[in-house]
């Protein structure tokens, strides 16, 4: 692993890449603004209809932005704990849990509070689920294997019980249902737990980013280099499970960014954890806050959900660093 | 002068014993060569020495295996990997990575949490890189080396982690007969055995008869035979391991075992 300037270049720009994108979704919306406007009103006292706007999407904006970063944390440390490139932060079945509770808030006409706080208990649930299932009864030892297989075959149950609610529910509550499902930003509120999640769960993991240099070249070999594998990889579940739980919790199930983002990093050609991980959170976060703005304003006043744009916008310029790419050749 | 010792060693797999009662003694400057039918454990043994078997591995209770007199399950994991290397069979290469920075990896027992390697590190890796024939691949990307190179990367990894025991599982698999014998010549030259215990795990009975100067037999009834490679390295011997008919051919002032 090597440090380069390079690294640090990156780490650099992914910041002007944020604030960039922080502009971008203050200034654009239904209702347009200059960047006077925004400097103006920012700083000024008296409330006006700009100033409330400011605040409205501001809020959104860090909500958008700390929901990325989760993302982009959680599936960057799932592809190195199931070694798997295709792993994102929804292959154990952790937002399954998740979705089905919220949904169940929806059906029964929760109050969003009582809503965020169910989304997270069933995410934690299905978090528990998978631990004790994939520990098996008698066995302690790690087997990632088994692991991914359980959280698989568990997220396909999730799968079953959210569509059997969405059979039974009422039209009225379909529409907000499928909004939830497909992930949506409208109703976020200021991100102060996912923020600490976030904060939290990336200092955790940069604590554990040396090792993960070497876990990623497999198991084994991680052991024979000094890596206390066992206990890294419980650490990882329980830091990518939680971060996943945090960003469902706060938007639904956004596709994409968690998978796409610690690919698009290594694509640029950074492989030590300790750049890739803030990196990719810092692109994840941003990402999302040009996603969320675009969902808000193509079809405006039509909100469509920012799922759909992760999915939209993503899944071209993925493929199209795949093609460049030597690593996948 | 590092001593890898092994005392009255039981493995077992899923109640089927692969190794009674071993003992075994590997010390600085001994070149062991390790022979053995398919799923006698050799593998299982390996990992076993370094201190990471495998699962559903289980070693008797009176069992003791020592580095430096010191049982190995009492060295931190971070000393023991600056103390003893070992070749893997074989590698995950999921994700993108450089030869470069694939070889650095081997530093990885040296460096602290935030440290990067130096340019002391990449100069040693440089070099290790070429004597194993890799010298110009350093930015190629690991998932394009073919299965030698591959392997050849491997075995500088393993170098970078400048270990005093080297325990290779089959170092000289998918080489060409060139890079084998270059390999196996580099491992055995005096000035490098002058600092390393080395075990490793062989199939081709002539290269180990050649390069190594003590072998251990592992039958598949759990029996095991150490001894010096001129002592018992015989054709009898040979056709017990493997269960199958081999005999000495003598041509030019030298001799080479092959299959009747």
């Amino acid at each position: 692993m090597l440090k380069t300037h390079s690294s640090y270049w990156l780490i650099a720009t992914l910041f002007v890449f944020v604030i960039i994108s922080l502009l971008i979704a203050l200034l654009i919306g239904s209702s347009p603004l200059s960047l006077t406007d925004l400097l103006v009103h920012f700083f000024n006292e008296q409330s006006s209809t700009q100033q409330l706007i400011i605040q409205l999407r501001l809020e959104r904006a860090l909500s958008a932005f700390v929901t990325g970063g989760l993302l982009a944390l959680a599936g960057t440390l799932m592809q190195v704990l199931i070694r798997n490139p295709l792993a994102d932060p929804y292959i154990l079945g952790i937002s399954g849990g998740a979705s089905v509770a919220a949904l169940l808030a929806i059906l029964i006409g929760l109050p969003l509070i009582a809503l965020t706080i169910s989304a997270f208990a069933g995410a934690l649930f299905a978090m528990l689920l998978v631990f004790l299932l994939s520990r098996g009864v008698k066995n302690t030892h790690w087997n990632p294997t088994r692991l991914l297989l359980t959280g698989v075959i568990l997220a396909a149950g999730w799968g079953a019980v959210i569509s059997f609610i969405l059979t039974f529910s009422p039209n009225d509550r379909i529409h907000s249902m499928l909004f939830w499902l497909m992930g949506d930003l409208s109703y976020s509120h200021f991100p102060g737990m996912g923020l600490i999640i976030l904060l939290t769960g990336l200092f955790f993991s940069l604590l554990l980013s040396h090792s993960l240099n070497v876990l990623i070249r497999g198991e084994q070999f991680a052991r024979s280099l000094g890596v206390v594998t066992d206990n890294l990889q419980w650490k990882l579940l329980i830091l990518a499970s939680l971060c996943t739980a945090a960003a469902v919790t706060q938007a639904g199930s956004i596709g994409f960014i968690g998978l796409v983002v610690p690919h698009l990093i290594r694509l640029i050609g950074i492989h030590d954890h300790r750049i890739l991980l803030p990196a990719s959170v810092l692109c994840g976060g941003g990402l999302l806050m040009l996603a969320d703005t675009l969902s808000r304003s193509l079809f405006s006043p039509v909100q469509i959900p920012v799922g759909i744009v992760t999915a939209l916008v993503g899944i071209p310029i993925f493929l199209y660093l795949l093609q460049r790419s030597e690593a996948y050749r | 002068m590092s001593c890898l010792t092994v005392d009255n060693l039981t493995l077992k797999i899923a109640e089927r014993t692969l190794c009674q009662s071993l003992n075994l003694k590997i010390q600085t400057g001994e070149n062991w060569g390790i022979l053995g039918k398919n799923g006698t454990g050799k593998t299982t043994l390996l990992h076993t020495l370094a201190g990471i078997p495998l699962a559903g591995t289980t070693v008797n209770s009176h069992a003791s295996i020592k580095l430096n007199n010191i049982p190995i399950e009492k060295i931190k994991a971070s000393k023991l990997a600056r103390q003893l290397g070992i070749l893997l069979q074989d590698f995950q290469d999921v994700f993108p990575s450089t030869v470069l920075e694939t070889a650095l990896i081997g530093r990885h027992p040296h460096l602290k949490a935030w440290q990067w390697p130096d340019h002391e590190d990449i100069r040693m890796v440089n070099n290790l890189l070429e004597k194993m024939g890799l010298a110009g691949y350093q930015q190629r990307d690991i998932t394009s080396l073919s299965g030698g190179e591959r392997r050849r990367l491997g075995l500088a990894t393993l170098l970078a982690q400048q270990t005093d025991i080297l325990l290779l599982d089959e170092p000289v698999n998918h080489l060409d007969i060139a890079h084998q014998h270059q390999l196996l010549h580099y491992l055995t030259t005096p000035l490098f055995k002058q600092q390393h215990a080395i075990a490793m795990v062989m199939h081709d009975i002539n290269l180990a008869k050649q390069y190594c100067d003590h072998i251990l037999f592992i039958y598949d009834d759990g029996r095991t035979l150490a001894g010096k490679t001129k002592e018992i390295v015989t054709a009898k011997n040979l056709t017990d391991v493997y269960g199958y008919p081999i005999t000495e051919l003598t041509a030019n002032a030298q001799s080479v075992f092959i299959a009747k």
